[in-house]
């Protein structure tokens, strides 16, 4: 009986980890879920969030990701690139630096964000969408930080990003 | 990092929480609230191996709140 069901169990992604704690997980879910289907901040700046903190802390599972809604890509790859010091950042703009720069100091010591530094990032977000901005970087530390330090296994083959359908509150697995 | 509140503090809401920056996203609020409390209610780490592991991530990051 427990070999059938540790069959059924993911083997990839997320599920695979955060699936043994299923309460936990679901919770999770619905969290994560909201910044994207409410589109808390833009998507396409959360989706280059997301993968420069991936950068930052290395994490090769996560930036094996890439998030679609309806099938189209949140941000296309040379984006992608220009967010992971890939390619030239001119391809961003003037507040998405802002709020690229305040997520990788987020990431690398809290303690040295400036208020200027903040100042641009509320500037561009507003108050409400600078608190969501903070919120997505509290969760994409830590759960990267989760994901390497249980070694959550990449969803694909880790050489070419999957494409995966970007999550919401309802999102029943994640990558 | 600065001392002085980087945003305005949100009118209304039930406490502290709520008036902080966080109730600036209350639907947010109520889904990390649900995730916070599943994880101090039906852990299965004891809560004070809990506690300890919070009290020592704040004082690591410095956070006197």
């Amino acid at each position: 009986m427990q070999a059938r069901e540790s069959t059924k169990r993911a083997t990839r992604g997320l599920d695979a980890v955060f699936g043994l704690r299923a309460d936990l997980y679901r919770d999770y879910r619905q969290f994560y879920g909201l910044f994207y289907e409410r589109a808390l901040i833009p998507l396409d700046l959360l989706e280059l969030v997301r993968l420069a903190v991936a950068d930052v802390l290395c994490c090769t599972s996560e930036l094996a990701i890439r998030f679609d809604h309806a099938g189209v890509p949140l941000v296309d790859e040379q984006r992608v690139q220009a967010a992971i010091g890939q390619a030239d950042e001119a391809a961003l703009g003037v507040g998405e630096r802002a709020c690229l720069d305040f997520a990788r100091q987020f990431v690398f010591d809290v303690h040295g964000v400036t208020d200027s530094g903040f100042g641009a990032v509320r500037d561009h977000l507003g108050v409400a969408g600078s608190v969501a901005l903070t919120e997505a970087l509290a969760l994409f530390d830590g759960f990267m930080r989760f994901r390497k330090l249980l070694g959550v296994p990449p969803i694909g083959d880790g050489a070419v990003p999957a494409h995966v359908e970007m999550p919401s509150t309802g999102s029943e697995t994640l990558p | 990092m600065g001392t002085r509140p980087r945003l305005p503090m949100p009118e209304g809401g039930e406490g502290a929480v709520a008036r902080s920056p966080l109730g600036h996203q209350p639907e947010t609020l109520a889904a990390f609230e649900r995730l916070y409390a599943t994880l101090w209610s039906a852990g299965v780490v004891d809560p004070r191996v809990l506690e300890l592991a919070r009290l020592r991530n704040a004082r690591s990051t410095d956070c006197g709140i």
